[in-house]
């Protein structure tokens, strides 16, 4: 890889590292093992989703789902606070069939029948959507029972410093940069991606690879609902449009390309990172709420249109 | 053999008119009072806001584009509206509305001139748009101005004037894009900007020009909101891109470019509309509806793909 290439590629890294810079000067408890791990933490749902997007985009598709999968297993394994072992297993298990039964309906419509997945997953969103306001009866959720292995899950922190959730989404996350990186079946998503008639002629199965991009993001999201039900013990069951937004803005800060064909996990990490970042610096700050729209809103329109200018001028 | 699939192509092609026919019929056996002229009334005071703004997104949809950052537009000129009229409401309106335009030419330049994707780029203005909004004002605020809440609240006969407004901005876009160059252009970009571009059209300056038009709709969507409740608030407009883009799709625009037309987004709100104040008058929970409209785009869609494909 040449250096240019490289640069361009990590652009965003570069970028983090100057925040760092600028923000340990600024604020004192910035840099400090704790912070860091406040921030790694709230970035939990957002690095899950944002990985299960990677791939849907590799295979050149989209979701709009994401955000109502989430909030339906979170919503489902609240309401069943699973207090023994067994229950808790048998519960997991449960919701997350439920999740990937959500991506099998999307890749089913979207990979088999061909039609347009902006589309579908706008209407497959209202319809969870229905489904969770009306299995809450448009109440607030709570555990009935505290669930200890919820709690486990949720708040504790292994060797007295890795919360649970972190080693969660690290290993997802790892998971998936590897099977994106070093695997035939993550090739052959990104030619269906690039181009379905190439992918066709190649003898690829095109709708099976198209259709099992939406599985693996709808059980990336059904695991990030997990983690969510984990941390907290109430879920509102509404369907907060910009749940879906944040993991497309931090694959579009990572340099992940909506196109389809391309997609790497670690740009969409440096992505999801580089957000919780601006995020928690702009709250230690004490930016007025305003501001901080405003600034994300800035910071991610300069990183496209930067992307954007680099790729135009390399090409 | 082709005798059958024409009909069922003629029956999809009516698709929706026959949805709200259906639904009326619906209502009204479950409801006594449903069939009555003040439903009608108040089916129609629910639609100018969000319809305006449809239009715009429509154009803009024709064009292959996307716009989410209408919400974000519409709290921000409702609140300036607020905000400036104590200076003279038509000096606020006109505000109101040049800031939608220019909202509207920033969110074209950046698609258009420097290549971004529509749908980050709006995503981002969005973020920034409702940061302005909560700048303006933290809170709701109100206002007295006997003129504007009642150009948003007063009725001829089951007409609210601000839907017959509507419909009067409506017929005139349906009129731009089909009996005009203008129109002409708009649905050869949408179809090919290859094409398009070699043949002569700047393709730079019509998708510029679309999105002007759409921050223009989108600021009169607002002043049409804040007129009928008599209220700006920087919370406004939250789940609006989403709403009006189902109203658009639903009314049988796509999303790929070169179809679709503002009378088809005018039913297409219509059926939102009339779901949501059937459910109401029957009392059954606000959450049904979304299911019923998710399920109603994911079905017409599918059976749309599957006549297509007949052919």
């Amino acid at each position: 890889m040449s250096l240019r290439r490289y640069f361009r590629t990590y652009t965003i890294l570069f970028v983090m590292l100057g925040l760092f810079a600028v923000m340990s000067l600024a604020v004192d408890n910035f840099f400090t093992v704790e912070n860091f791990l406040t921030v790694f933490r709230n970035i939990t749902h957002t690095m899950l989703l944002a990985c299960g997007l990677t791939f849907v985009f590799l295979g050149g598709g989209f979701d709009l789902s994401q955000g109502a999968t989430l909030i339906l297993t979170a919503t489902l394994l609240i309401s069943m606070s699973p207090s023994s072992p067994l229950f808790f297993c048998a519960a997991l298990v449960l919701v997350l069939a439920a999740a990937a039964a959500i991506g099998l309906v999307n890749g089913y419509l979207i990979g088999i029948h061909n039609l347009n997945p902006f589309v579908i997953t706008l209407g497959i969103r209202s319809i969870v959507g229905g489904v969770i306001f009306v299995y809450a009866a448009g109440a607030v959720i709570g555990a009935s029972v505290p669930s200890p292995i919820l709690e486990f899950v949720g708040l504790n922190r292994l060797f007295g410093y890795l919360p649970v959730v972190v080693l969660t989404w690290i290993v997802a996350a790892a998971a998936c940069w590897f099977v994106v990186r070093h695997t035939p079946f993550s090739r052959r998503i990104a030619v269906v991606g690039s181009s379905p008639a190439v992918a066709r002629f190649s003898g690829l199965p095109v709708k099976g690879l198209s259709m099992s991009t939406y599985v693996i993001n709808a059980f990336l999201a059904g695991l990030a609902g997990v983690l969510v039900a984990a941390q907290t013990s109430f879920i509102t069951p509404s369907l907060v449009w910009y749940y879906d937004f944040d993991a497309i803005t931090a694959c579009a800060l990572g340099g992940i390309s909506l196109s389809g064909g391309r997609g790497s996990i670690v740009n969409t990490v440096l992505g999801v990172l580089f957000l919780g970042f601006i995020n928690n610096s702009m709250i230690l700050l004490g930016l007025p709420y305003p501001w901080q729209l405003i600034l994300k809103g800035g910071v991610l329109l300069a990183a496209i249109i930067t992307d954007m200018q680099s790729k135009r001028n390399y090409a | 053999m082709p005798e059958r699939p024409r009909a069922i192509q003629r029956v999809y092609a009516l698709r929706i008119v026959i949805l709200i026919a259906v639904l009326v019929a619906t209502f009204s056996l479950a409801s006594r009072d449903f069939f009555s002229l003040r439903t009608v009334e108040k089916t129609f005071l629910l639609i100018p806001a969000d319809g305006v703004i449809a239009i715009g997104v429509t154009l803009v949809m024709i064009i292959g584009e996307l716009d989410v950052s209408v919400g974000g537009t519409l709290a921000v000129s409702g609140l300036l509206l607020v905000k400036l009229l104590p200076y003279g409401l038509w000096a606020a309106i006109a505000v109101s509305l040049a800031a939608g335009a220019l909202i509207g030419f920033v969110n074209g330049f950046i698609v258009h001139r420097l290549k971004v994707n529509s749908l980050i780029t709006t995503v981002a203005t969005g973020f920034v748009l409702s940061g302005v909004a909560f700048l303006l004002s933290n809170q709701s605020v109100g206002f007295t101005n006997d003129l504007l809440t009642g150009f948003g609240n007063r009725s001829l006969w089951v007409f609210p004037v601000s839907t017959l407004f509507y419909f009067a901005v409506t017929v005139l876009i349906q009129a731009v894009l089909k009996r005009t160059i203008y129109g002409v252009k708009l649905y050869a970009v949408g179809g090919s900007r290859l094409s398009s571009r070699y043949t002569g059209i700047s393709v730079e300056r019509m998708g510029i020009s679309v999105f002007v038009l759409c921050g223009f709709c989108a600021a009169l969507g607002g002043v049409l909101y804040c007129a009928r409740l008599a209220t700006a608030s920087p919370t406004f407009g939250g789940d609006t891109a989403i709403f009006v883009i189902t109203a658009v799709l639903l009314g049988g625009t796509t999303l790929g470019g070169g179809n679709g037309d503002v009378v088809r987004t005018l039913l297409g709100v219509i059926l939102l509309s009339l779901l949501s104040k059937g459910f109401t008058q029957l009392q059954v929970p606000a959450f049904y509806q979304n299911m019923a409209i998710g399920a109603i785009l994911v079905i017409l869609l599918f059976a749309g793909s599957k006549l297509v494909n007949r052919q």
